[in-house]
């Protein structure tokens, strides 16, 4: 259960990144930023790492 | 939708990058090969002795060498803590030369196989490390993680007590991850207890005479290039024959000794493992300079040769009571160790066991196997 938990706020905060990073297009450094948490967080989301 | 022209490129960047990485993390599942040796009896998982292990990624291997004569049975342990490569490599060179004449010999290269699938975070590891055999072909290893990876059990809990008795708090919590540290197991427990249940099912069901839990340690270990043997309060035979093991390296010019598992040293192989089946438990240590803090830069050198110039310079200013060689502690020479080790132990053994003798040959001597090197050692995999 705990697992399920975990997935759930780990997608909550990757959806959360990638609307902050459509709201902010003209920042290509916070684009870049965004994109870094992202990769992460795809593969905590996937149970790969 | 053309306005975020940019951040669907990033977006699609990341995703690509996670493809990368996904890939190199799931690669890292592809377990070695094992060359045939036509004395192999059968190969078994673990998850016979422990159901709860069945479809999971900790369900290893146990491979079985049966003479078909009466004789005691060992078991070999290798892998328990995945970023100790001698453990493993001594466990593979045993399966792919052993030829077991009286007795049984079960061989686990892959104690904790999850571990293998991950790495230390932020400490620079290395992932695999590479031995060129004698017909010039590349065997590669894979070095991992001493625990288990989260992926696989999560979340570590900060207070655990089980079937081993000890207590993990604070900083510790993640050994409970650690094979190591939850024997003897628990059938239902989290994952690596399943792991430890089944070594210690299968002593008691193959009715296990004799375990050899082979590890390495980082220099500044005070336990290094010893024995460790457990002391039952109804059995002081162990000692007796791992003594006898010592002492006949010590005359064949080979430095040797044997400790007794320390009091408090609940939950490791060879005290509550020793403490709860009828099996002789020990286990060995060798040096391995990739492991403690003060090595260098990760690479093929350090892991093969074991050539690291901090822990000479270490050794020569009296902080490393090791007695660290100039030109490395080879990986070949630490399985040398292990291997002779495992041969006198067994000899030890027989020679108080006449009648349960385990008598095996193939491993060869410490000198043949250091002179001849792994790439003699280890087959070529077709």
């Amino acid at each position: 259960m705990l697992m399920y938990i975990y997935l759930a706020i780990t997608a909550f905060i990757l959806v959360l990144v990638v609307v902050n990073m459509f709201r902010k297009k003209n920042n290509i450094f916070y684009q870049i930023d965004a994109a870094l948490v992202m990769v992460t967080l795809i593969l905590r989301l996937i149970l790969v790492k | 939708m053309k306005e975020y022209w940019k951040n669907i490129v990033v977006l699609l960047i990341a995703l690509l990058f996670a493809v990368l990485a996904s890939i190199d993390f799931i690669s890292m599942q592809v377990q070695e090969k094992i060359a045939p040796n036509q004395n192999l009896t059968e190969v078994k998982m673990l998850s016979c002795y422990s159901p709860g292990l069945k479809g999971t990624d900790s369900d290893t291997e146990v491979y079985v060498f049966d003479s078909g004569n009466p004789g005691g049975t060992m078991l070999i342990l290798g892998g328990t803590h995945p970023n100790e490569s001698a453990g493993m490599v001594s466990a593979i060179a045993t399966i792919e030369n052993l030829e077991v004449e009286r007795g049984r010999v079960f061989i686990i290269p892959w104690t904790n196989k999850s571990g293998f699938t991950h790495t230390s975070p932020l400490d620079g590891m290395q992932d695999r490390f590479s031995i060129t055999l004698s017909d010039g072909s590349i065997r590669t290893f894979r070095v991992g993680n001493r625990l288990t990876n989260p992926v696989d059990q999560w979340p570590d809990r900060t207070y655990y007590e089980g079937t081993s008795g000890r207590k993990l708090i604070g900083s510790e919590s993640p050994e409970i991850r650690n094979v190591n540290r939850l024997y003897y197991g628990k059938e239902n427990g989290v994952l690596t207890e399943r792991v430890c249940y089944g070594i210690y099912n299968l002593i008691n069901a193959e009715g296990v005479d004799l375990t050899m839990d082979m590890h390495e340690g980082s220099p500044e270990f005070l336990y290094l290039d010893c024995t460790m043997v457990n002391q039952k309060a109804d059995n002081e035979k162990a000692m007796s024959i791992a003594s006898s093991m010592a002492l006949s390296m010590q005359l064949d010019g080979l430095d040797m000794r044997t400790e007794y598992s320390g009091k408090s040293s609940y939950g490791l192989s060879h005290r509550s493992l020793g403490d709860n089946t009828a099996s002789m438990m020990t286990l060995m240590e060798t040096y391995n300079p990739s492991m403690g803090p003060l090595h260098g830069k990760m690479d093929d050198d350090l892991i093969v040769n074991g050539n690291e110039p901090n822990y000479y310079q270490a050794h020569n200013e009296g902080y490393i009571y090791f007695d660290v060689p100039e030109n490395g502690y080879p990986l070949a020479e630490r399985v040398a160790r292990h291997l002779t080790c495992i041969s006198y132990l067994a000899q030890s053994y027989s020679e108080a066991n006449p009648h349960d003798a385990i008598v095996f040959e193939g491993l060869g001597s410490y000198d043949d196997i250091v002179e001849k090197g792994l790439g003699n050692l280890l087959k070529p995999i077709d």
